[in-house]
């Protein structure tokens, strides 16, 4: 076998410029496909991430039938609750909130609104409220009638900093309620998805206007400190409080795991491109090796060489050729999501279509330990694929036949 | 009576009626037309005549390389012609050595590679490979040519080495087809210095196909064949056996 392993190297060198061109090719196709695993990974966290702090937290707790319909008057006394978050290590942050949803109003328009009155140290804590705004100021520690409200919703009630706007909704008492805020600040990077009819106000306030009192809040939102570690903090949360509903991120917001497994379908059809194109591209070379030395190996069957040993040979030359372009590959696109990994990619020319989907501008390409293992031996297979029909044309020949061509 | 037939040396290569047609079914070629042939052990032997008659088919199915489209061939009292793709590698492997034309040396492999590969295809192990294949290079002249490859040999060189490696797996007997056709006077006159040597000192059978005239000069049996048919078979000097 040593021998046969042997001449299979040897041969791979006889025709340098082409043995070169398939390294290379290869090389670079792996090279595409760990950059492009990395940039989707990259976008694919960067959506997580961003859905996680804008929108869901890593937990969310509420009453089980806030669950099933957002009613001002499923709230729950928050009071045990945060004494156990405050204590619990496994917790990075929490705010707790009041939710109401109602309509706002501006001198020109109205829209359907969802208010969330909170904490604003610990919402902002929690979701980095402030470094989102764009114009104007965060919400007052101390209370007032002051509201945050997204861009979208500013453009569409025709509203600046310091515009008077008008929210209407009904308290937990069932009575409509209006209060006057003025805008203190405008933020930005809701998308579409994650949702435009966002606004936040200080919890005192609107625990005043819902008719809430103490502690009563209908929501808590929290950000564990291992996010790898979620489902079982979870699952303790849930013990301690089996009164409420404890959901998890993919729970809340199903739509986000469904964009990581879209990216995934996606990269999957990439990669069996790729794969196809590599399949043809090593039939085409390995089988020009294989005619080109058609005597020989007429002549290696001729003398008492196996079909199965000259099989072997023809498979070993391939999975050769393909296995140096691999780590040649694989180290290329390692340099090149360390080098973009720190700097990000901007893609700032298409940040609006890219915010609609809950993207950011500058995508930071990451790929996992396995992942380079898995397209290495994605490779692996292919090429051992791509060796059989050249192989099996070697091991077709009759000597006699290939002995009598030239 | 008993002790003459012990001294007979024995029949390695017998071929009964044999017939090869090629594209039987449209347009039908005769290259073998019955050819009854017998080749006792240490023969050297020339097959020859002109282009189309025949000589590479009878060699190749003597080799069992080709399958006749009838008749028998029996080497060693075994019949080839009955035996599995299979059964033949082995049994070529272990009884037949051959010579090609283009030497057919594996480009990639050093002289003593090229020899040591047919007993690394026997499981020998690398001592007694590299021995023996040491040894014939020597016995062919090439003891100082063992790391070179093909490439760096010429084409006498190159033809002694397939000689060596013919020899490597010590077989019944030698297949040459027309060994000496691409080689000058003076490496043609090298190569079948050694053959005959080999033939006269280790009683080595060789049957080759030629129609070259400094390699009949040399033979000891000429069988003549013409169209498919052995129209002479004459031997043209004693050999020290009893045919």
């Amino acid at each position: 076998m040593s021998m046969l392993i042997k001449i299979a190297w040897k041969n791979i060198w006889r025709n340098r410029t082409r043995s070169a061109i398939l390294i290379t090719a290869v090389s670079l196709g792996i090279w595409a496909l760990v950059f492009i695993n990395g940039v989707a990974i990259g976008m694919v966290s960067s959506y997580i991430e961003s859905a996680i702090l804008k929108r869901t937290s890593h937990i969310q707790i509420h009453l089980p039938q806030y669950v099933d319909e957002p009613d001002i008057t499923y709230y729950f006394n928050g009071t045990s609750l945060r004494s156990y978050l405050d204590t619990a290590v496994f917790v990075r942050e929490y705010s707790p909130r009041i939710v109401t949803n109602g309509m706002i109003s501006s001198a020109t328009s109205s829209r359907g609104i969802t208010l969330y009155g909170v904490d604003p140290s610990r919402e902002n804590a929690l979701t980095s409220l402030e470094d989102q705004l764009e114009e104007g100021e965060y919400l007052p520690p101390d209370g007032g009638n002051f509201i945050l409200i997204g861009d979208n919703m500013a453009d569409k009630l025709g509203v600046r900093v310091r515009s008077r706007v008008v929210v209407n909704f009904q308290n937990a008492d069932g009575v409509v309620t209006a209060a006057a805020f003025r805008v203190a600040g405008i933020f930005g990077g809701q998308s579409s998805l994650i949702g435009e009819d966002i606004a936040y106000a200080h919890m005192s306030t609107i625990r005043k206007l819902s008719g809430l009192t103490g502690s009563e809040v209908h929501e808590i939102a929290m950000l564990v400190k291992q996010p790898e570690m979620m489902e079982s903090n979870q699952e303790d949360l849930a013990t301690a409080f089996d009164d409420l509903s404890v959901r998890n991120y993919k729970e809340i917001a199903p739509d986000v795991a469904l964009m990581g497994s879209q990216i995934n379908i996606s990269l999957t059809v990439m990669t069996t491109i790729f794969m196809l194109a590599l399949i043809f591209g090593i039939i085409n070379t390995m089988l020009m090796a294989v005619l080109e030395r058609y005597r020989e190996i007429g002549m290696l069957l001729a003398v008492g060489m196996k079909k199965f040993q000259v099989f072997s040979m023809v498979v070993w030359e391939t999975v050769f050729l393909s296995m140096i372009g691999v780590p040649i590959g694989l180290f290329l696109g390692y340099l090149t999501i360390l080098w973009t990994q720190n700097r990000g990619i901007n893609l700032e020319r298409w940040s609006d279509s890219l915010k609609e989907f809950g993207l950011t501008s500058v995508i930071y390409p990451d790929l996992y330990p396995k992942q380079y293992v898995i397209i290495a031996l994605a490779v692996l297979a292919t090429a051992i694929l791509a060796a059989l029909y050249p192989a099996r044309k070697a091991t077709s020949l009759k000597p006699i036949e290939a002995l009598r061509k030239i | 009576m008993k002790n003459s037939q012990q001294q007979n040396p024995p029949v390695i290569i017998e071929t009964r009626g044999l017939e090869k047609i090629y594209n039987p079914t449209q347009i039908p070629v005769h290259a073998l037309r019955g050819v009854d042939l017998q080749v006792v052990k240490g023969e050297f032997t020339a097959i020859v005549g002109p282009s189309g008659s025949g000589k590479s088919t009878l060699l190749h199915i003597i080799g069992g390389l080709d399958t006749p489209t009838k008749g028998s061939v029996l080497v060693g009292g075994h019949d080839i012609s009955e035996m599995s793709d299979a059964q033949l590698v082995e049994f070529r492997k272990k009884h037949i050595g051959f010579v090609f034309q283009s030497y057919n040396l594996i480009p990639v492999l050093t002289a003593l590679e090229n020899v040591e590969f047919i007993m690394l295809l026997q499981n020998k192990d690398k001592e007694e490979r590299q021995k023996r294949a040491i040894s014939l290079l020597e016995s062919v002249g090439l003891a100082d040519k063992i790391d070179k490859r093909p490439n760096e040999l010429s084409g006498g060189q190159q033809q002694r080495v397939a000689v060596a490696r013919a020899l490597a797996s010590k077989p019944s007997f030698v297949l040459a087809d027309e060994p000496t056709a691409n080689l000058d006077s003076v490496s043609s006159a090298n190569l079948l210095d050694i053959m005959q040597s080999l033939n006269r000192e280790e009683d080595m059978t060789f049957v080759f196909s030629t129609h070259d005239p400094r390699v009949i000069e040399r033979a000891h049996r000429i069988i003549h064949l013409v169209d498919g048919r052995i129209e002479k078979d004459e031997r043209v000097a004693k050999m020290n056996i009893d045919v």
